[in-house]
């Protein structure tokens, strides 16, 4: 783990942790091969659900994102974005032709004016913005996103509900709403770029000797046991909509609650790095923090302490700059330079192959997991969605979306480029729904469903 | 300064792409200026006003014509505070309380911090499952000192007899939960507490406090900031009124005497109220609430987030920000009259800043510390500082739409989903804003930013003056200012944007909404418009006061209800 100085080492719970599951070539990461278990079948294994999103669209998308393919679709070659999957090329489905229709005025009858945040919300939820108030252009997200669907779904499975990642996202940016994911109607939840406080939330006390240990998780049980306790008489005394707001806070209540009680034995050891004194916005030093990010992410899996997770690459709206890559540049307002404009636009191109490479860098860390004959991908569905299809025009037409992982065979991640013509994105949500196994046939507005897509699916 | 000029552009707008934006019916509506009808009749008109020392009087009606906002049903409550939770500034400060005898580091949790209005007052909107995650490592860290100086906090072990230290230890955890809970402790809930307390005292007592202070800290009762919705008298109570006192002048946990007034009822009095608020107003936690206020107003601390500036030189950001810290607080301590942080004609720079700014020192004021009082060249406050200029960076569609935003508190929605012209490159921002203004679907939004901005356009992204642009476009300052009507007055440079912004009752209308909008930590409704005509009325008769305003704000009996 490059950049990291491991002071911290964290041993995580092995009492769910995955038959035969190991980590072979994840540095910091020591997680023994069980033989007795190693010969379950893959439906042991639980499946997945990691969403990395970007915002503003991606530049010149037919010369720069579009792959190649023959007649089948058969990815030949990759196009100057996603160059960096190329070694993953076999593992990947590229879609054209999905809309976020929900993003588009006919379907925000509440305002919902700006553009970015309309794709943010809607990409996961598949429902509007509500109306924006004297300061705020837009409200919050009108429903739950696909994310915290499932894992309410998976709920008490696992000890954390569900990761929310910053990959230098803003937890909120003056007034612009900012959030990917939402537990409901109205209810954001930030994506969180602090990998201290991510360590601290999917790792709880961790380290140390077992005597030391052993004290916090009872102090810290002692003290969660009273704090459940203060925060129901709280909640009597709060009016109906702020009893649901704080909803949130008895969620992370029970997730540190599980997170202790799941730490009898170990799966395993993760270094942590010098937390002190890291800016974890700083753009200039994105590689290394988002590596970190991604590692803990994928250990958090590995070690089925979440099954779901979600990656927010800074936002479309917010201030990140292009230091990552060199240049000082507005990630924003480059956005919205024309297309003639070829100077912004190569920045623009260079900028998304880099996010690609950290997608690239996702699918290796959860290929380095094997889970069986396999390895941690075949289990699970990782997917590059974005708040756009063209940042300068606001575009949500054509969305460009990468996956990768078959997730247990239910999917056709194999190397092919599909073209859908003018799918909305609610189909897309659905399909994998279905592909998690709960068949249903609506999700978010249900006039922009018409049912799963069949041709993604095996 | 030329009058008004009708400009031909505006003659074919377009107004159904800006609504929700002050244009209602085809005319521009003032901020606070309510549709008839909506509001009530404009003619009923409230009978009194409570002046600052206290009495009851009249609206005078000649003052009443001169404000932007109308009041004709003056309700019987002000709908209480939201929920929300501590600010970093509240955190931090509320710990220092608690434990004044400890050396505490501060915590920085300004990136969980969430902005009501254009200030920092934190919702419920921002809880996460990793921000709980933030107050544990923030208490576990306090506890840990605690734990590791519990002498300082906790002196319970010579007290002679087993009953005197157990005594001494309930004492202190009555005293930490009280004070950081705001409220006194219900019955059996300190028995409750010292039994958390007895399962660390089985290692030994600064285990025991640890426990005490790390339950404290991570408290809802202490992280959330609210009042209790299911009293059916619908008063606040006289710690209830504390509270919201005191984090409204201070920021901080209602201190002993402001408690003591909620007990023994002189916070139900209007002069109670405005006593303890000019109290609490004039101590140093009162004035660099306020000081907090006008730049977050202003957006000053934003420079350091903007990736606009020219972040290789940071003496010129510490710097920048620096001088409207020293700035704002020359204000706020002579008077805290707001027109004068848009007009007035000084700054106070370090060298680095006047070479910065090309500011002769010559004939400037040393302050010591190597600080300078010195002439501007413009009596434009605030609105020449870097600090200001830079945070929206140089475009003048982005200045122009924090004037009509944080100064006009109009709404300009989001930029629409359209097919946008090719980018203008090469083109002053001058050019392009006249063919935004050309089309109608664009003017009728950019008619409020691009005008205003445009009379900033002498200086650079970093509050530098220029006389041209980064493609060699020659550069003027003649910005245009949007009437209510939907007329311009021209307006040249930031002098005359200074004199139109301080001198527009719309203007004065958006401080009475800004300053609403702190005391209450939430958007306005139209059943606000008689607190925000209070402060309005407040604001004209007393010198454009901040303090007096905000002090205004506890004078109505309706402040105490819910």
């Amino acid at each position: 783990m490059k950049l990291l100085a491991r002071n911290r080492r964290v041993h995580v719970s092995r009492r769910q942790f995955l038959k035969g599951a190991t980590a072979a070539g994840t540095v910091g990461l020591a997680l023994p091969i069980l033989p007795s278990l190693a010969s379950g079948a893959q439906s042991e294994f639980p499946k997945r659900l990691v969403v990395l999103c970007s915002g503003n669209g991606v530049p010149r998308p037919e010369s720069s994102w579009v792959p190649t393919s023959n007649g089948s679709g058969k990815i030949t070659s990759l196009n100057e974005i996603l160059s960096p999957l190329q070694p993953h090329l076999d593992d990947l489905l590229v879609l054209e032709g999905l809309d976020l229709e929900v993003g588009k005025s006919q379907y925000q009858p509440m305002g919902g004016f700006h553009a970015h945040e309309r794709g943010l919300a809607g990409i996961l939820t598949g429902r509007p913005l509500h109306t924006g108030n004297f300061e705020a252009n837009s409200g919050f997200g009108t429903g739950i996103s696909l994310d915290q669907y499932l894992a309410n779904k998976m709920s008490g499975e696992t000890a954390i509900h569900s990761l929310q990642v910053g990959l230098n996202s803003p937890l909120q940016n003056w007034r612009n709403r900012n959030a990917l994911n939402y537990a409901g109607d109205n209810q954001p939840l930030y994506s969180e770029s602090d990998g201290s406080v991510l360590f601290d939330q999917i790792f709880g006390e961790g380290v140390q000797e077992p005597a030391t240990v052993a004290r916090i998780r009872k102090r810290r049980q002692s003290v969660l046991d009273m704090l459940k306790a203060d925060m129901g008489k709280v909640e009597k005394r709060l009016s109906a909509k702020d009893r649901a707001r704080v909803e949130q806070h008895y969620t992370a209540f029970r997730d540190l609650e599980r997170v202790l009680q799941d730490g009898q034995s170990s799966c395993g050891e993760f270094a942590a790095p010098a937390f002190a004194g890291r800016d974890w916005m700083d753009e200039s030093k994105m590689d290394g923090t988002t590596d970190f990010q991604i590692e803990q992410m994928v250990q958090a899996l590995a070690c089925d302490r979440t099954r779901i997770s979600t990656l927010q690459f800074g936002s479309g709206l917010g201030a990140l700059n292009l230091r990552m890559i060199g240049h000082t540049d507005s990630w924003h307002s480059l956005s919205h330079d024309s297309d003639s404009d070829g100077g912004a636009q190569d920045k623009l191109v260079e900028l998304n192959r880099y996010i690609a490479g950290r997608f690239a860098k996702i699918i290796a860390e959860m290929k380095k997991i094997k889970e069986g004959d396999g390895t941690m991908l075949d289990n699970s569905l990782v997917i590059w969605v974005n708040e756009l299809g063209k940042g300068n025009n606001h575009r949500y037409d054509d969305i460009p979306i990468v996956m990768a992982g078959n997730l247990q065979g239910t999917f056709k991640c194999d190397g092919r480029h599909v073209q859908l013509g003018n799918r909305s994105s609610n189909d897309f949500l659905i399909t994998i729904l279905h592909a998690f196994g709960y068949n249903e046939n609506v999700f978010g507005l249900p006039e922009l469903c018409t049912g799963p897509i069949s041709e993604l699916l095996v | 300064m030329k009058n008004v000029i009708l400009m031909t552009m505006i003659a074919g707008l377009s107004l159904a792409a800006c609504q929700g934006s002050g244009i209602v019916d085809g005319t521009i509506q003032e901020p606070n200026t309510f549709v008839k009808g909506e509001e009530g009749d404009k003619d009923k008109k409230p009978n009194v006003i409570i002046d600052k020392d206290g009495k009851v009087k009249e609206v005078d009606p000649e003052i009443e014509e001169k404000l932007s906002t109308r009041c004709t049903d003056r309700p019987d409550t002000l709908g209480g505070v939201p929920l929300r939770i501590l600010t970093t500034t509240e955190l931090n400060l509320a710990l220092e309380k608690l434990f004044p005898s400890l050396e505490l580091e501060h915590f920085d949790l300004t990136a969980r911090d969430t902005t009501t209005g254009v200030f920092v007052r934190n919702s419920t909107e921002n809880i996460t499952p990793t921000h709980v995650v933030e107050f544990r490592k923030m208490a576990e860290a306090v506890a840990g000192q605690v734990h590791d100086e519990v002498e300082k906090v906790a002196d319970c072990t010579s007290t002679g007899s087993e009953e005197l230290e157990v005594k001494c230890i309930r004492d202190s955890i009555e005293q930490l939960t009280t004070t950081a809970f705001r409220r006194p402790l219900e019955a059996g809930e300190l028995d409750k507490y010292f039994t958390l307390y007895r399962v660390g005292d089985e290692i030994n007592h600064k285990e025991g406090m640890r426990y005490i202070v790390e339950m404290i800290l991570q408290s809802p009762s202490f992280m959330y900031i609210f009042e209790d919705a299911n009293d059916a008298k619908h008063q606040l109570s006289g710690r209830e009124i504390a509270q919201h006192m005191s984090t409204m002048f201070t920021q901080n946990l209602p201190d002993d005497a402001l408690i003591l007034a909620g007990e023994d009822g002189t916070l139900f009095t209007t002069m109670g109220r405005i006593e303890h608020a000019r109290r609490l107003v004039e101590s140093d936690l009162g004035q660099r609430t306020m000081k907090a206020i006008v730049s977050q107003w202003f957006g000053i601390n934003k420079i350091h987030t903007t990736p606009l500036v020219d972040l290789e030189d940071s003496a010129i950001v510490s710097g920048a920000e620096l001088e409207s810290e020293r700035f704002i607080s020359e204000i706020v301590n002579e008077g805290a009259d707001w027109t004068k942080l848009l007009t007035s004609d000084f700054t106070i720079v370090n060298e680095k800043m006047a070479t910065h700014y090309d500011i002769d020192l010559t004939n400037a004021e040393d302050l010591g510390d190597g600080w300078f009082k010195a002439k501007t060249g413009y009596s434009a406050g605030l609105l020449t500082h870097s600090s200001f200029l830079s945070v929206e960076g140089q475009r003048s569609v982005y200045r122009g739409h924090r004037i009509w935003t944080d100064f006009l508190c109009g709404n300009i929605p989001g930029a629409p989903v359209v097919e946008f012209p090719a980018t203008f490159e090469g083109e002053s921002d001058r050019s392009k804003a006249d063919k935004r203004m050309a089309k109608s679907d664009c003017a009728s939004c950019h008619a409020k930013m691009d005008p205003h901005g445009i009379a900033l356009d002498l200086f650079d992204k970093v509050g530098r003056r220029r006389t041209q642009d980064e493609y060699g476009n020659a550069l003027t300052s003649d910005g245009e200012f949007l009437n209510p009507d939907g007329s311009f007055t021209t307006i040249k440079g930031p002098q005359e944007l200074a004199i139109e912004l301080s001198q527009r009752k719309e203007a004065r209308g958006c401080v009475a909404n800004h300053m609403f909008t702190w005391a209450f930590a939430r958007h306005k409704t139209s059943a606000d418009s008689c607190s925000i005509f209070d402060i309005e009325y407040a604001l004209l008769t007393n010198g454009d006061n901040l303090k007096e305003a905000l002090i205004q704000v506890v004078a109505s009996d309706a402040f105490i209800q819910r």
